[in-house]
C-alpha cells in the first residue's frame, strides 16, 4: 500500500506539466497571502533584503561621494552670489525668528491658561533612502530603518520640504515607503487658502515628471494655479497640516461635472536622498505602558 | 551540486544588488532596465526546461521583493516564460549573437504586459497607451541592449560550472 502511494508521488513529481501546476497554485497563494501590507508571510522578503542591506548602504555611499565630488567644482562657479544672497536672507530670518519667538512664548502662556493637552506625542526618526524602485512600475523606494528600529506599516514619511509619502512594508533591517505621486497612493489633502478639501492621488503618467493631481473637484471648489495644498488630517494616517504641493494646472473637461488640478509637490523626489518616519503615539496610550 | 547552488544563489544576489543601486544611476529617461528578467531568460536560452523555469522562478521573486508589493507576480510570469524558452532552446542556433537578444526582447514585452495586466487590473487599464510605448518598449530595449553584456557572461559561469559537475550545458 505503502510502496503503491510512494511510486504514485513518484509519477506525479516526474510529470512536469503536474510540477508547472503545482509551483502556480503555490504562488497564487503566495501573492493573495503576501497582497496585504501588515500580512506575517512578508518575512518571506528578509532573505533577501537582510544580507543586501550592508551592500546597499556601501554602494549608496560610495555613489553620493562621487556625486559631491562632481558637484564640488560645479558649486564653486554659483557659490559666490548665492553667498551673497544667503547673507541678505539670514537678516531677514533673523528679525522674523524674533517675532517668532515672542509668539511662541505668548502661546504657551495662552495654552496653559485653557489648560490644551497636545494630542500627539511625535518622535521622528531620520533614515537614507538607500534604494529607489528597482522596477519601473511604481514610486517606491528603500529606507535603512525597519522593524528593529521600531518602524511599523503606515506610518508617515517626511522631509524638510514636505510630505514624501509612508512606509507600505517593514523588513527586518530596512523598510519599502510608498512615494504620494505612486498610483496607489490616495491622500486626504485640504488647500491651505480656502480650507476646501480634496483627494491627491498618483497618476500612471504624471508620476514620470514626479507630479501628482487633485482629483474630483466639485464645481463649488474653486481652484487656482499657485494654490498650496497641505495634509488635513482627517484620516488619521498623515499628520495635520503638512506641506504637500502646488497646483500647477487646472485642468476642466466640457461636459464632466468635477474637474481635477495638477499638483507639483514641494518635495523633489528625483534628488530625495534623507527622509524622516514620523512616529505617532496617541499620549493617553503611551501613559499607560 | 551544492557548490552550484550557492554559485547560482550568489549570481541572483549580485543582480539584486545591482538592480537595486547601481541601475539607478544608468536610468535613461526615468526607465531602468530589468537586470533579473534578462539573466532569467539568458540562463533559460542555455539550460533544459525545469531548471530554466525555476531560475526563472527565483529572479522573479527576488524581482517581486525588491519592487516591494505583493509576493508572485514577477515569479509567476518568469516562471512560465522560461520554462516556454527552455522548451524550445535545443532547437536555436545560438552561435548567432542576436538569438538572445530576440528572446530578450519578446520575453521582455511577454513579462511586463502579463504583469501589467495583472497588476494594474483594478484601475480599468485606461493609460494602456502611455504604458506600452512610455515603459514597456523602452524598458525591453534597453534590456536587449543589457543582453548584450549579461549573455556572454552567463555563458561562461556555466561552462565553469559544469566542467567540476559533468553536466553539460547545451551548447
Amino acid at each position: 500500500m505503502l510502496g503503491k502511494g510512494f511510486n504514485l508521488l513518484r509519477r506525479l513529481f516526474g510529470n512536469k506539466l503536474f510540477i508547472i501546476s503545482l509551483v502556480l497554485v503555490l504562488l497564487f497563494v503566495l501573492a493573495a497571502m503576501t497582497a496585504s501590507e501588515n500580512s506575517k508571510l512578508n518575512v518571506i522578503r528578509n532573505v533577501i533584503s537582510v544580507p543586501l542591506k550592508p551592500l546597499q548602504t556601501g554602494i549608496n555611499a560610495i555613489g553620493g561621494k562621487i556625486k559631491d565630488v562632481v558637484n564640488y567644482f560645479k558649486d564653486i562657479r554659483t557659490t559666490k552670489a548665492e553667498n551673497a544672497e544667503l547673507k541678505l536672507k539670514i537678516r531677514e530670518m533673523e528679525r522674523e525668528l524674533e517675532k517668532v519667538h515672542r509668539l511662541e512664548k505668548e502661546n504657551e502662556n495662552l495654552k496653559k491658561l485653557l489648560s490644551f493637552k497636545e494630542q500627539y506625542t511625535q518622535e521622528i526618526i531620520a533614515c537614507n533612502i538607500i534604494s529607489k524602485d528597482a522596477g519601473n512600475w511604481f514610486e517606491i523606494f528603500t529606507i535603512d530603518r525597519g522593524s528593529k528600529d521600531g518602524i511599523e506599516v503606515d506610518d508617515p514619511v517626511i522631509n524638510a520640504d514636505g510630505l514624501v509619502g509612508r512606509v507600505s512594508r517593514v523588513d527586518l533591517l530596512s523598510s519599502k515607503v510608498i512615494s504620494i505621486i505612486d498610483t496607489e497612493s490616495s491622500v486626504s489633502a485640504r488647500l491651505s487658502k480656502t480650507r476646501d478639501l480634496v483627494i491627491l492621488r498618483g497618476d500612471a503618467q504624471l508620476r514620470t515628471q514626479g507630479l501628482c493631481r487633485l482629483d474630483y473637484i466639485t464645481p463649488d471648489v474653486e481652484v487656482s494655479v499657485g494654490d498650496k495644498v497641505e495634509t488635513s488630517g482627517l484620516n488619521s494616517l498623515y499628520p495635520k497640516g503638512i506641506m504637500i504641493g502646488e497646483v500647477i494646472q487646472v485642468v476642466k473637461n466640457e461636459g464632466q461635472f468635477d474637474y481635477y488640478a495638477i499638483v507639483k509637490p514641494s518635495v523633489d523626489f528625483r534628488r530625495l536622498e534623507e527622509v524622516a518616519v514620523i512616529k505617532t503615539a496617541v499620549e493617553g496610550e503611551g501613559d499607560n505602558e | 551540486m551544492r557548490r552550484r547552488i550557492l554559485v547560482l544563489a550568489l549570481l541572483v544576489y549580485a543582480a539584486c544588488l545591482l538592480q537595486s543601486t547601481v541601475f539607478g544611476y544608468i536610468e535613461i529617461l526615468r526607465i531602468r532596465p530589468n537586470l533579473l528578467l534578462v539573466l532569467a531568460v539568458t540562463i533559460s536560452l542555455i539550460r533544459a526546461n525545469m531548471e530554466a523555469a525555476f531560475m526563472g522562478l527565483v529572479c522573479g521573486l527576488a524581482m517581486d521583493t525588491l519592487i516591494g508589493r505583493t509576493l508572485g507576480w514577477y515569479g509567476m510570469c518568469l516562471f512560465l516564460v522560461c520554462f516556454a524558452i527552455g522548451m524550445i532552446n535545443s532547437k536555436l542556433y545560438k552561435e548567432n549573437p542576436l538569438i538572445p537578444i530576440f528572446f530578450v526582447f519578446v520575453s521582455s514585452l511577454t513579462v511586463e504586459l502579463m504583469y501589467y495586466f495583472i497588476n494594474f487590473f483594478l484601475r480599468g487599464y485606461q493609460d494602456f497607451g502611455f504604458v506600452l510605448t512610455g515603459i514597456i518598449l523602452p524598458e525591453s530595449l534597453y534590456n536587449s541592449v543589457l543582453t548584450l553584456f549579461v549573455y556572454p557572461l552567463v555563458l561562461q559561469l556555466y561552462k565553469k560550472l559544469d566542467k567540476y559537475n559533468f553536466v553539460h550545458t547545451r551548447l
